[in-house]
């Protein structure tokens, strides 16, 4: 439900910066997500596979990127990816810690088909 | 024609989180303290709210969101002791704010110490939907087991206080309450636990010392900015 409405949004968004761009057609989808963002990548491929079918692209390919989560130690002031959501610097072991990345679903870019304009 | 790659980098959800801080800041400055209440199904989360409507007995101004897949049972609870909105969301496993925005609407212009946003019981998606909290409360209940911090983390990091309810069922049930709260504690350092029993009313009046601290916390940063 949750992925499904998210892909709702991510179409909508691709849809509107397509039509600023003037564009026809979206030939792809780039997309970032968190591994924190709460997000599971199966469901929002599925969720996309079928709503796409209703935007002006029907045939655009999804590619999702894992973003590792990432983390500000406070103590030892590294930045340190958090393995299996495991909230500790494997550095220092310290449990103070700023999210920095991965914890948000990105849009990262969209690739899209223009006419050619005539010389 | 020609293939171009336009760059975005956008958070797909940033409209919303935006939205939701206008809406917080807005609060800020009114001196209402916003509470989002997070839990499974049955955890406790109209009881918390009937039983400190009960214990304020009209010392706080308070109202109440109520969200529901289904029925207004809970708005019918909760109506004896406080304003209140059902949201029901016909389907969807938690609230977003564009509801949260028609509650406040229903509920008409209130000047309120504390605005309770109940959120439809569920330990994950509710996680991800920023309702313009100033504090996000996780309450678990003894019968759900001990594991469920250590199971669910997103809801955990993002939560400031767990609320530990039906403490008066502990006898009954294998839940190690330190064991629950360590487990919380490295997902979430500086989360405050809280336990009660809401059925009883033993510590009701901790939380309910909790929740004016952070609104005393809340109206000093007002002063201050």
């Amino acid at each position: 439900m949750h992925e499904r409405s998210l892909v709702a949004t991510i179409l909508k968004q691709v849809e509107r910066i397509a039509r600023e761009q003037r564009a026809h057609r979206i030939r792809s989808i780039r997309l970032q997500v968190g591994e924190l963002a709460g997000v599971e990548p199966i469901l929002v491929q599925s969720a996309f596979d079928e709503l796409k079918a209703e935007t002006i692209s029907p045939d655009c390919v999804l590619m999702i990127e894992h973003v590792p989560l990432t983390a500000r130690c406070r103590d030892c002031e590294r930045v340190v990816i958090l393995k299996d959501l495991r909230f500790q610097c494997p550095c220092c072991h310290s449990t103070s810690l700023d999210i920095v990345e991965g914890d948000t679903v990105r849009l990262a870019s969209i690739e899209i088909e223009e006419e050619s304009v005539p010389e | 024609m020609t293939v171009r790659t336009v760059p975005i980098g956008s958070e797909v959800l940033a409209d919303a989180r935006r939205a939701a801080a206008e809406l917080r800041d807005g609060f800020r400055r009114r001196g209402t303290l916003v509470v989002n209440l997070l839990s499974s199904p049955g955890a406790g989360k109209t009881s918390l709210l009937e039983a400190t409507a009960r214990y304020w007995n009209g010392a706080r101004r308070m109202a109440v969101l109520v969200g529901d897949i289904a029925t207004d049972r809970d708005a019918q609870r909760l109506a004896p002791w406080t304003p209140v909105v059902q949201l029901t969301t016909g389907g969807a496993c938690h609230l977003e704010l564009p509801l949260v925005q028609r509650g406040l609407e229903a509920l008409g212009p209130l000047e309120l110490d504390f605005l309770f946003i109940e959120n439809v019981g569920n330990l994950v998606c509710p996680a991800s939907h920023d309702l313009a909290e100033h504090l996000r409360v996780v309450v678990l209940s003894v019968t759900e087991g001990d594991d469920k911090p250590a199971k669910y983390p997103k809801m955990f990091r993002t939560s400031q206080a767990l609320v530990i309810n039906k403490l008066d069922l502990l006898p009954y049930v294998p839940f190690d309450v330190n064991a629950a709260v360590e487990d919380a504690r490295k997902i979430q350092p500086d989360i405050k636990a809280i336990p009660v029993s809401c059925r009883e009313g033993n510590g009701v009046d901790a939380w309910c010392a909790f929740l004016d601290e952070e609104l005393g916390r809340l109206r000093t940063s007002c002063h201050a900015g």
